[in-house]
């Protein structure tokens, strides 16, 4: 008989060290705590999938960041529009953002939600690009090696995509 | 009075605040676990045991055995070639060892060649069959590193070039000018293949460290075998241009050198060796060829200066300068827009880090100095795209390719 024991040692390894950082990803990009937490599981049972078949993994982190990535477009595909209330509580300032100290170490639950509010009204690929710099706080070659993109285009996006944030928090 | 937070702060501190709690994990963790537990697999009766077994009792058997010091013209060679060396190749358990494997065959089709030559058996029949493997082995190289990094391509490329070179010098001593130019040919080939690499690496700081460090203890035990070595001083300078450039910041520059130096160091190695083995005479590397290499090497300190004096000739039949061309091609595409924010959205290829040392007036780039020269700020924004898309100005082309990286996308 034979067993091998190494490929799943490896593999709970990496679930260890990078679930709360695919976890927190798909968070901000689907703005719902639950869904999210679907979504990380089935990250990493694509990933076991995937390494159980025979495939190797060059970079386990870019990759599980690209299948996150991928899911995260399906969901949306599948998703009908975006609820008004959704949109109502982005919308809504029941604080000012300035009124967040700097002795602020954390977030309320509530300031939380309204920050992945407005995160939800931005469009991709900018909101992919912000999320991966300021919430994952990722280098931009980091982000290249993610998304496969050039370090150029991560530039713009991640400049563009907080110039737009800026604009729709100040409507 | 609190201190007024940015968005970007804000999105900091938002995701610092949102964490799996320990029993959300857990739960998980459980699952996966329990999806990923091994499969128990019987012996002899399923296709993932049974082929590498198989393979095995190829490779122990004796035929086998008795092909792999064959060379061609021997009845086993082919047997070696055809059967035993693709099948040793693909028990390797990752691509990239798979990828050094086929290496390793390019190098040793490369020795069979210098020990038929050494010994007067190298005709013409021979020599176009280990050509023809030699050029498979690359190919499968080639084709190996498709979907790799490019850290680990130009390391490779890197290797097999270096191994090239030196064969041409060996053949070169050897007399045997025929297979100097093919091993040539081949060497250009591997050369533009390791610079396409090269150019697709992103190198931090760790990176560069830990290959000077490699880099240096191959110059090292390199010293112990060769001494008064060319090749080897030439590997010890481009060593130390490397390392200012570390201490630069110069990552990237960093990382090139330092493969440079690496492939003198392997080169002079190779060389060595086969003098040993087959008792071929070395030519010494010409003299001229470490001082013109030396020159290259050295990054212009004054670019904006090499910039300026830098003319071609317009639509017009007008000479003008690099600089003046660029400053027409982005005012032309700015227009009548005195917003500076609009640059980055108008050339959507531009970062906020080109701009650094520029000032945004109007319409009109004005660089951050007491002599206030606007003509100064399109060279400095010039120069910071160049040095950010690795591309050396020198002609209205670089300018032209610099242009549809930052305007055309």
């Amino acid at each position: 008989m034979v067993e091998d024991n190494s490929l799943q040692k490896q593999f709970i390894e990496s679930y260890d060290q990078f679930a709360d950082d695919i976890f927190k990803h798909c968070f901000f990009r689907v703005s719902d705590k639950e869904v999210a937490i679907d979504m990380m599981q089935e990250v990493f049972t694509k990933v076991w999938k995937y390494v159980d078949d025979g495939n190797d993994i060059h970079n386990i982190r870019a990759f599980l960041y690209k299948v996150a990535n991928n899911m995260i477009i399906d969901y949306y595909r599948k998703k009908k529009s975006v609820s008004l209330d959704k949109i109502e509580e982005g919308r809504e300032v029941p604080f000012e953002i300035e009124d967040v100290g700097a002795d602020e170490k954390i977030l309320s639950e509530s300031e939380v939600k309204i920050i992945s509010g407005f995160l939800e009204k931005l469009e991709e690929p900018y909101k992919q690009a912000v999320v991966l710099r300021y919430i994952e706080g990722m280098s931009i070659d980091e982000i290249v090696e993610v998304t496969g993109e050039s370090n150029n285009n991560v530039s713009v996006r991640i400049n563009r995509g907080i110039k737009k944030l800026k604009k729709l928090i100040n409507e | 009075m609190n201190k007024k937070r940015t968005v970007e702060e804000l999105l900091e501190l938002a995701g610092k605040s949102v964490v799996l709690s320990d029993a959300e994990k857990a739960s998980v963790r459980y699952k996966l676990v329990k999806i990923s537990k091994p499969k128990k697999s019987k012996l002899f009766f399923t296709k993932f045991v049974f082929a590498p077994l198989l393979i095995l009792v190829i490779l122990t058997s004796t035929v086998a055995a008795s092909s792999a010091d064959s060379l061609p013209g021997d009845r086993l060679y082919a047997v070696k070639t055809e059967v035993v060396e693709p099948l040793a190749g693909l028990i390797k358990i990752n691509k990239e060892r798979r990828v050094e494997y086929k290496e390793a065959l390019a190098s040793k089709r490369l020795e069979e060649m210098v020990l038929l030559s050494s010994e007067g058996k190298l005709d013409d029949i021979k020599k176009e069959k280990l050509l023809s493997l030699l050029s498979r082995h690359q190919q499968d190289v080639e084709q190996g590193l498709k979907g790799l990094g490019p850290e680990f391509a130009s390391k490779v490329e890197s290797n097999i070039e270096s191994v090239l070179r030196a064969h041409g010098r060996i053949f070169v001593d050897l007399e045997e000018e025929d297979l100097k130019e093919s091993i040539e040919n081949s060497t250009v080939l591997a050369s533009k293949r390791r610079v396409e690499a090269e150019g697709r690496v992103t190198a931090d700081g760790k990176i560069a460290e830990d290959l000077k460090e490699k880099v240096s203890n191959e110059i090292t035990d390199a010293e112990e075998i060769l001494k008064d070595s060319s090749e080897i001083l030439l590997a010890k300078e481009v060593l130390e241009e490397a390392e200012s450039h570390i201490d630069a910041g110069s990552y990237n520059k960093a990382i090139l050198l330092l493969n440079r130096s690496s492939r003198f160091t392997k080169e002079a190695i190779v060389v060595a060796q086969a003098e040993e083995k087959f008792a071929i005479k070395r030519k010494e590397i010409d003299s001229r060829r470490v001082e013109q290499f030396l020159d290259a090497v050295k990054v212009p300190e004054k670019v904006e200066v090499a910039i300026t004096s830098a003319v071609m000739v317009n639509e017009e039949q007008e000479e003008v300068n690099l600089y003046s061309y660029f400053e027409d091609l982005v005012t032309e595409r700015i227009g009548e827009s005195n917003n500076p924010e609009d640059y980055l959205d108008i050339i959507p290829g531009l970062v906020p880090e080109d701009f650094e040392g520029v000032d945004l007036r109007g319409d009109i780039l004005e660089v951050i100095s007491e002599s206030d020269d606007s003509k100064e700020g399109y060279v400095r924004l010039l120069i910071n795209i160049a040095t950010r898309l690795k591309v050396e100005l020198s002609s209205k082309e670089s300018v032209d390719y610099i242009w549809t990286q930052i305007a055309e996308m």
